[in-house]
This record gives C-alpha cells, sequence and structure tokens, in this order.
C-alpha cells in the first residue's frame, strides 16, 4: 500500500517538486517556481502531500480571504457589510501517478479541519474554492461543496460554511 | 496617418476534448514585438506563448484574490445559508467515510 507523510507546510529544500505532474500545466508550473520566502507576495501558504522520499504527491494552497457581500447590501440590515472572512483553497493538484488513492480528498479535508480550528479561534466562516475548469468544478460539487452562482455557467467558485463542515466531523468522526 | 494597432489571434484550449475558440486581441506594434521575441525565445509560437502566460497569470489572480465578489442573488443565498441553524452536509460525510487507499506514514 502507498505510504504517505501527512500534509505538511511545503518545505522548498527538503520536498522534491520537480518531477511533479498533475496534467494540469498551470498547477505544475506553479509549484516548480515556487521559491517559498523570495516569493514577491506571500499571499498563499502551501502544504504538501510526499511519500518516503519526500517527493510531493498532492499540494494544496491556501489563502485568507474576504466574501465581499456589497452587491446585496439591504440583506444585511443597517451599516456597511463587512466581508465574510474565509479561507480560499485556491489550488489542490495530485499527482496523476496518485490518482484515485483519495489523497485529493484527504488533502481537502485537511483544509476544511483547518478552517474550523481557525473558526474557533478568530473567525473563518467558509471555505472557498475555485475551479480551474468544469471537470474540477463537478469533483469539488460531489465533494459537498455549494456553487455561489448556480445560474451562471462561467462561475466556477464553490464554496462549504465552516458550520456546516464543523455538523459533519461531529457525526462521522 | 492611421497608426494600425495590430492584431493577435489566440487559440483559447481549454480541455483538449473541447473545441477550440477563438479571442481576438488588439496590440500595440511595441507589445506585439516584445511577445514575438519572448515567444521565440521559449521555442513557442506566439498564440501559444500568449495564451500560456495569460493563463498562468489569470490562475494566480484566481487562487490568491483577497476578495471573493460575488453577485446580487449569489449574496441573498450566501447570506441565507449562513444564518441557517448548521446542518449535516451528506456529500462531504460520505466523502469523509471513503476508505482511503493509502496509509500513513507518521
Amino acid at each position: 500500500m502507498t505510504e504517505l507523510h501527512r500534509p505538511a507546510p511545503l518545505d522548498p529544500r527538503r520536498h522534491h517538486r520537480e518531477q511533479f505532474d498533475s496534467g494540469e500545466p498551470v498547477l505544475d508550473e506553479w509549484l516548480r517556481r515556487y521559491a517559498g520566502q523570495n516569493r514577491r507576495r506571500d499571499t498563499a501558504a502551501t502544504w504538501v502531500m510526499t511519500d518516503a522520499d519526500d517527493v510531493v504527491v498532492a499540494y494544496a494552497s491556501v489563502a485568507m480571504t474576504g466574501i465581499d457581500r456589497s452587491a446585496a447590501p439591504e440583506t444585511l440590515g443597517k451599516g456597511a457589510p463587512d466581508p465574510v472572512p474565509a479561507l480560499l483553497l485556491g489550488r489542490l493538484a495530485v499527482d496523476h501517478r496518485y490518482a484515485n488513492l483519495g489523497i485529493g480528498t484527504a488533502l481537502t479535508a485537511h483544509v476544511l479541519a483547518t478552517a474550523v480550528e481557525l473558526n474557533e479561534k478568530a473567525a473563518c466562516r467558509a471555505v472557498v474554492v475555485t475551479a480551474l475548469n468544469l471537470n474540477a468544478w463537478a469533483w469539488w460539487e460531489r465533494l459537498g461543496f455549494h456553487p455561489f452562482e448556480p445560474a451562471d455557467p462561467d462561475q466556477l467558485d464553490l464554496y462549504v460554511l465552516t458550520a456546516e463542515i464543523q455538523a459533519t466531523l461531529r457525526k462521522t468522526r | 496617418m492611421v497608426v494600425d494597432t495590430t492584431l493577435l489571434y489566440c487559440h483559447c484550449e481549454h480541455m483538449s476534448t473541447v473545441k477550440e475558440e477563438r479571442l481576438q486581441i488588439r496590440v500595440g506594434p511595441a507589445d506585439k514585438a516584445l511577445l514575438v521575441r519572448a515567444a521565440a525565445a521559449s521555442h513557442l509560437n506566439v498564440s501559444v506563448f500568449v495564451v500560456q502566460a495569460a493563463a498562468s497569470k489569470a490562475e494566480e489572480i484566481l487562487a490568491e484574490r483577497s476578495s471573493i465578489r460575488l453577485s446580487r442573488e449569489a449574496v441573498i443565498a450566501f447570506t441565507e445559508a449562513l444564518e441557517r441553524p448548521a446542518e449535516v452536509n451528506d456529500r462531504l460525510a460520505s466523502t469523509m467515510r471513503r476508505k482511503r487507499t493509502f496509509s500513513w506514514l507518521d
């Protein structure tokens, strides 16, 4: 059986990412180019799952974001609507040689648990994902994410509420 | 005298199974020369080079947005969801219950 390290922050000196091949060139290239603290603006944190030789088999990048509700201010009563704090799971990629083992799901579960933890300590009301294409969109939907804009086929952002994650984890644990 | 902007045609390949679409963009001569030189240096044709570079920039912007803007309808639906008591997400629950086919080293 394949043995993998639990999700850990990407360490550019330790983790090997040269051979990473998810089949999505944009995501592969981003990981190879990633230069740790030398990045222009460090807005996202990168988590990896690696094999016994520290070769990256999957990665996710997460960033804090805010859900802007100013398009419908009247739903929020008086005052300016504050953005809803959320976690943006902006990238998720699994090496195709490790497909169908549940690795993407395990890495997602790690990010969802992080959101619950963050929500207890500060505030993080939702996890948002942005799908690169319709295949990815369908994958997130199957997992239980809800489309923000079900009527707009060009809008590939989905979300799940932290409260929902918490209620679900409590039941499955 | 008319200083014409040069037209640049890009093939946008979303997925290999999907029919290619045409994107027509205007570009000034200096920018075009720059793109042509960079494409040649990357051993790519201009069209492929432009699409790859733009896709990588687009991906980065979407993946690291500090603000997610929603339409009016989406704000209303999302706000209602936030205000409802927390519910178990059945699809998420069945995903979480699925057996892993790998094991943890640590």
